[in-house]
């Protein structure tokens, strides 16, 4: 067990701390007072098979998987990959998980087995992507038949399995027609999403869910949908939090850990962005991958797992915080909001200060109503041709229009997602459909709304003003900015670390 | 109070003086009942002598002598010319212009030397039409002032006599010449005939024959191709077709010169500035051959600037000798003057002009013996370029051209003299040449855009005083005053009631109101307003339009790739799409390769891009074009559009929403271009030619589709599919590219090469920047 994560007071000895913007680190000093969420400490991972032993044949709320195969089942493994650890794992825990279900479908002589990859909106896998996270073994063996396949959201063959307010939900047409699907996944954040339905469903479906007036209630009849159509055995590892590679090993410690190796590091780090600010950010951060510790494997009924996992994920990383704040203070990381990028698309940016670091707390948001968010991020305005068409488009074209998620989805978002050449990219160049940009912004304005102020420090002033938000130069200019709501002493947290801190306010 | 020079020379004897005929009453009387036939009425000079013989002068009657223009009749032009503000009280208080068209003013259409018939009433025909230019071709020289005047006194004699050949009266011919007729010679010139002994016949023909000698000159072929070897310097990679007709252009244009050079050479030769005084003093000796029994009189005025009074103070038609120097120096881009600072220049208002050649037409000369006069003020009243300078710099201080961030400081002259500014010129000059040598081999770039931006705006200055110079040299050195005695005399026998509407003694007047509070203002408000208009018609986009929803497949966008969608060239996508078939060992010898042929490349793209896409492509030799195709779809194909510029394929796909049909137009090879086929309705590649074994075999399957290729392409895919060229766009970066968006009526020069940005300055079209704006650094692949 890892050491568990704490709430740092910032008193007169506590030494600057470690902040990101897009791919460039600093140490800067906070006020007096300040509480710093320190998450778990990060720990490299070890084979977990006692773990993965025990979720296949001691399984919760379900029969042990080799019980429920027979040499005529129809076998599906549904990688989930609509949310993922960012940077990306090192050694892919799926792999280990794939490849013992698939060794337990040998064994009972299984012959009808076929990879999907539940990608949802996001981009489809390349035939490097599944030899990486899935392996040589398996990508040999599987991909050159077509056994391997990555979920379109716009397929054509896709099976209408139900309906939802009275309107017809499709599923991918090898899934639906599974005897058994085991769905393999990682959880590495307090997400609720049923992973089924929003990565094998078709994009109508998926609309509805992400749409801006989804509600709980039509995501919770679509998701009966889906787990009434199939027959589901759930396998989930519960991940730590991200310990990166030598380079910048640093980040994942605490400042007054840090030794002299550290120390030249983060110089070096510093120094090899700042004299190359393209190269050098690539360099250490554009392709970045990070450890991540198994904290547990749990198997078994697929609702039940998802929600213990969530339970197991919070016991190992969120952190105990006395009382809301005011102020809340976030880094945003490129090289853990937009894949190959390391500074980061400032739509990824947004999304992930509002909804992924201030939208991540257990019942109880770490800041209070009307509090005020500040993000260290530069927000350029850059976006890759390929994987980003849409979100460029979306930057250029529809925000400086307007920001209202219910008049985007009016005006705009049926003709994007129709899109031909954003369609092309989706299909054959592995972009993210077109629809993901519009549920990110969604996401994105709604959790705005919960701020007076969202404050970028060191953003571009232009972008910060397309969003609808405000742009500092530094983070003292930003609390000056925020003392207009908030007043000359707001209480402030800081969230730290290149990892998910979650806090548990009680 | 008499000022020198004339004063210098102490009072005249009035006994042997010469007295010119002097009026011997009111003008308006002298004139009344009289028919004036004009040439010259559409000119700055001839316009105001016929407002001021309508305004003044109810009861004479006008006959205009105008030329067509193009289209349009001389009366409609004589219609347009009462248009005028000046006229607008005349015609109304005479009942509209029809009503002057049939009453006082007749119109004569016809031309020099075609003249026509001339009416039998006339009574006075004043001949104020001839070159404005200081540099005709010696042949237009000729034919205007020689020929011209001849055939118009041959139909004068005609108009006056009977059938025989009688004549039945004697008209009053007055002849507008210049004082500078007299050319180099110096001090004080008479208001008389100039003596020289130059034969106008022999000249004249000679003139004539060396327009057919230089023009059969202009055809030979060493001529020609030194013509074609300039046109292809600057146009060869954009085709045979751009070439000729840059050759063609160019000969044209050295006819002209040569032309222009022989009149000055010859001019200078017999003690002329230039071909335009020295045919001019050939006319005047016509005049006075061919009028031997006519009543003559020859009006010789020297540098006419705006009026002093009237129609108003400040009436100017287009911009005189002196003006463009005065606004020059009000822009700050004179820093020095080649004049003396003594010399005189000798300018006199307009309508002093008009008052004196009207007083001249109310006189009655005697039969046979040509009266001179100057309209000047050198000899009574001078103004030296000093003067000038000093009254200019004046007004300038007083009211900057430019005020904020445009102005710039006022220079102060030294009048060095004319050596060391020509000396500077001659540096200047080359430092431009040298830089633009150096920028032909600059990397494309903003900052060299604005680098040869700036050059060309130096080149551009530096022609024009070099031009001036040359056309004005002598003029600025000028030793020579104009005695205006006869002028002086006749001034002073003006009825006193005629003395404040007609009058014209040149030392009547005060330089320092003139130059600082007339002249100056008249000329520089206009150019400021028009400037101003200017610079907001160019804030807005030109050829780079808002687009609009069309009829589909009624409009197309053609665009270029390499630079303009994508920031690329074939050697590196070659690189990209050749490497990885080979083992570690071949590809390092083959980027070793590659980088020593490189200049030879390089040399063969400055010269012929379609030869420099054979040599590269012949590299392409034993690649399997089926892999390459795989190979791109699965690991180019990221690349290559993580590599393209967001606008550009935001702008793409704004033309296919509007209904537009897009094409890719490139020289790159066709597997290359297949991650775009989503955004093309149509794609020209180079085709790559294979052996039966799906082998490439180095060569392409036809001529890879650069310059004109690109338009012709474009006319005939138009042609056959109803499209709307003038309506269509075009997108390109580079010099070669020049035909293809010719072809277009909204061309834009995208990031453009030096050649092509200054085709574009020079046509008017748009000039966007589309930065590639790629996350990955060039080398990764992902």
């Amino acid at each position: 067990m890892s050491r568990p994560g704490f709430v740092l007071e910032v008193d007169d000895k506590t030494p600057p701390l470690l902040t990101m913007a897009g791919s460039d680190l600093r140490l800067e000093r906070f006020g007096q007072g300040t509480r710093v969420v320190y998450p778990a400490d990060a720990e490299s991972s070890t084979a977990p098979v006692g773990l993965i032993d025990a979720a296949l044949t001691a399984p919760t709320g379900s029969a042990p998987l080799a019980g429920r195969l027979a040499a005529d089942t129809r076998l599906t493994i549904a990688v989930i990959d609509t949310d993922r650890p960012m940077p990306r794992a090192e050694l892919e825990i799926r792999r280990t998980l794939v490849e013992q279900v698939l060794e337990t479908a040998a064994r009972a002589g299984v012959d009808d087995v076929e990879i999907v990859i539940a990608t949802g909106l996001r981009q489809q896998w390349n035939a490097a992507r599944v030899t990486e996270v899935l392996g040589d073994r398996v990508a040999t063996s599987f991909l050159p038949d077509g056994l391997v396949t990555s979920h379109d959201v716009t397929a054509p063959d896709l099976v209408t399995i139900g309906e939802a307010g009275g309107l017809p939900i499709k599923l991918n047409r090898r899934v639906a027609t599974s005897d058994l699907v085991v769905v393999v996944s990682n959880r590495a954040d307090a997400g609720t999403r049923c992973p089924l339905s929003w990565g094998l469903t078709d994009v109508e479906t998926v609309r509805r869910l992400g749409g801006p007036d989804a509600s709980a209630a039509v995501e919770d009849e679509i998701e009966a949908v889906v787990r009434d159509a199939v027959d589901t055995y759930a396998l989930v590892a519960v991940l730590g939090q991200p310990l990166l590679g030598r380079s910048l090993r640093f980040a994942s410690k605490r400042e007054w850990e840090w030794t002299l190796g550290d120390r030249l590091a983060f110089a070096g780090a510093r120094q090899i962005v700042a004299a190359m600010p393209r190269q050098g950010a690539q360099y250490l951060h554009g392709s970045l991958r990070a450890d991540y510790a198994v904290v547990d494997v749990l198997g078994g009924d697929f609702t039940q797992i998802h929600a213990d996992s969530l339970a197991v994920w919070l016991a190992a990383n969120a952190v105990e915080i006395s009382g809301q704040s005011d102020v809340l203070v976030t880094p945003v990381w490129g090289a853990a909001i937009d894949e190959g990028d390391p500074v980061g698309s400032p739509l990824s940016a947004a999304h992930h200060a509002l909804v992924t670091s201030a939208g991540a707390h257990v019942g109880k948001p770490v800041v209070r109503d009307g509090g005020v968010l500040i993000a260290f991020h530069p927000l350029r305005r850059r976006f890759s041709n390929r994987r980003q068409s849409a979100a460029a488009d979306f930057f250029a074209t529809v925000l400086p229009s307007t920001t209202d998620p219910a008049e985007i989805a009016a005006t705009y978002e049926a003709r994007a997602i129709d899109d031909e050449w954003y369609l092309d990219l989706y299909r054959k160049q592995f972009a993210e459909h077109p629809l993901r940009v519009f549920h990110e912004w969604y996401a994105t304005a709604r959790a705005a709304e919960r701020f007076s102020d969202v404050i970028w420090v060191g953003g571009d002033r232009r972008s910060a003003a397309l969003l609808g938000h405000r742009a500092a130069t530094t983070y003292a200019d930003a609390l000056e900015i925020a003392s207009n709501t908030v007043g000359q002493h707001p209480g402030i947290t800081v969230l730290h670390g290149p990892g998910q801190a979650v806090g548990d306010v009680r | 109070m008499p000022r020198p020079p004339a004063s210098t020379f102490g009072e005249a004897n009035p006994e042997t003086q010469h007295v010119p005929p002097l009026l011997q009453g009111r003008i308006a009387d002298l004139l009344a009942g009289k028919k004036i036939v004009m040439t010259g009425v559409t000119g700055f000079i001839g316009e105001q002598l016929l407002w001021k013989v309508l305004a003044e002068c109810p009861d004479t009657s006008v006959g205009v002598l105008v030329r067509r223009k193009g289209s349009v009749t001389a009366e409609q032009r004589v219609r347009s010319l009462l248009a005028k503000p000046i006229f607008k009280p005349i015609v109304e208080s005479l009942g509209g212009v029809d009503a002057v068209l049939a009453g006082p003013v007749q119109v004569i259409e016809g031309d020099l030397p075609n003249v026509p018939d001339l009416p039998r009433d006339m009574d006075v025909l004043l001949h104020c039409a001839g070159d404005v230019s200081f540099d005709p071709p010696i042949d237009q020289a000729f034919m205007t002032n020689v020929i011209g005047t001849k055939a118009l006194l041959a139909k004068l004699r005609e108009a006056c006599s009977d059938e025989n050949g009688e004549l039945v009266k004697i008209p009053h011919y007055v002849h507008v010449s210049t004082a500078y007729t007299a050319g180099r010679r110096r001090g004080a010139i008479p208001e008389a005939a100039h003596v020289h002994d130059v034969d106008y016949e022999a000249e004249t023909t000679a003139a004539l024959a060396m327009k057919e000698h230089l023009e059969a000159r202009s055809r030979e072929a060493g001529q020609l191709t030194i013509l074609r070897k300039e046109a292809e310097a600057l146009h060869a990679r954009a085709g045979y077709l751009t070439t000729s007709r840059d050759t063609e252009r160019r000969r044209e244009e050295w006819v002209k010169k040569e032309l222009v050079q022989a009149g000055t050479e010859r001019a200078r030769s017999l003690g002329w500035t230039d071909v335009y005084t020295f045919a001019k003093a050939m006319g005047e000796r016509v005049v006075a051959d061919l009028g031997k029994d006519f009543r003559v009189s020859i009006y010789r005025p020297a540098i006419v600037e705006s009026s002093l009074r009237y129609p108003y103070p400040g009436w100017i038609e287009g911009f005189k000798m002196a003006d463009p120097i005065i606004l020059a120096y009000g822009r700050g881009q004179l820093p020095e003057f080649p004049a003396s600072p003594d010399a005189v220049i000798d300018i006199i208002p307009c309508d002093y002009i008009v008052n004196g050649i009207i007083a001249t037409c109310a006189t009655t000369p005697e039969v046979g013996s040509p009266e001179y006069y100057h309209g000047s003020s050198g000899a009574r009243n001078p103004l030296t370029f000093r003067g000038i300078y000093e009254h200019i710099r004046r007004y300038f201080s007083a009211h900057p051209y430019m005020s904020g961030q445009g102005s710039t400081p006022l220079a102060t002259w030294t009048f060095p003299g004319a050596e060391p500014i020509e000396k500077l010129i001659w540096a200047a000059d080359k430092g431009v040449t040298i830089g633009n040598k150096l920028l032909s081999f600059a990397p494309r770039s903003k900052a060299t855009r604005a680098w040869a931006g700036q050059l060309d705006k130096s080149a551009k200055q530096l022609e024009f005083l070099t031009k001036y110079f040359t056309l004005y040299g002598e003029y600025l050195q000028s030793e020579l005053h104009f005695v205006d005695d006869c002028a002086l005399a006749l001034h002073n026998s003006l009825h006193p009631d005629d003395r404040e509407k007609f009058g014209f003694d040149s030392a009547a007047f005060d330089w320092t109101h003139y130059l600082e509070e007339v002249h100056t203002p008249a000329i520089t408000d206009p150019v400021r307003r028009l400037e101003a208009a200017r610079k907001r018609r160019t804030s807005r986009a030109a050829t780079f339009k808002d687009i609009k929803p069309t009829e589909p497949g009624t409009v197309l966008a053609a665009f270029d790739l390499d630079g303009t969608v994508m920031a690329t060239n074939v050697v590196e996508t070659y690189l990209w799409a050749r490497l990885p078939e080979l083992s570690p060992g071949r590809r390092a010898a083959e980027i070793a390769r590659v980088a020593a042929q490189l200049p030879l490349y390089l040399g063969a793209e400055r010269r012929d891009r379609g030869r420099f896409l054979r040599s590269i492509y012949r590299r392409y030799a034993g690649a399997d074009l089926a892999a390459l195709d795989a190979y791109v779809d699965e690991k180019l194909a990221p690349q290559i559009l993580d590599r393209m510029s967001p606008d550009a394929i935001r702008r793409i796909r704004e033309h296919r929403d509007a209904g537009h049909t897009t094409i890719l137009m490139t020289g790159v090879i066709r597997p290359l271009t297949r991650p775009f086929e989503g955004l093309f309705d149509t794609i020209v590649a180079a085709e790559l030619a294979t052996d039966d074994e799906g082998r490439c075999t180095g060569f392409l399957s036809g001529p890879p589709m650069v310059g004109e290729s690109r338009a012709a392409w474009l006319t005939h895919y138009a042609s056959l599919h109803d499209i709307d060229l003038s309506r269509s766009f075009g997108y390109a970066d580079s010099h070669v590219d020049l035909p293809m968006l010719t072809t277009v009526g909204n061309p834009v020069a995208v990031s453009p090469d030096i050649g092509l940005m200054r085709a574009a300055k020079a046509k008017g079209w748009s000039i966007i920047e589309w930065p590639a704006m790629s996350p990955l650094p060039r080398w990764r692949m992902s």
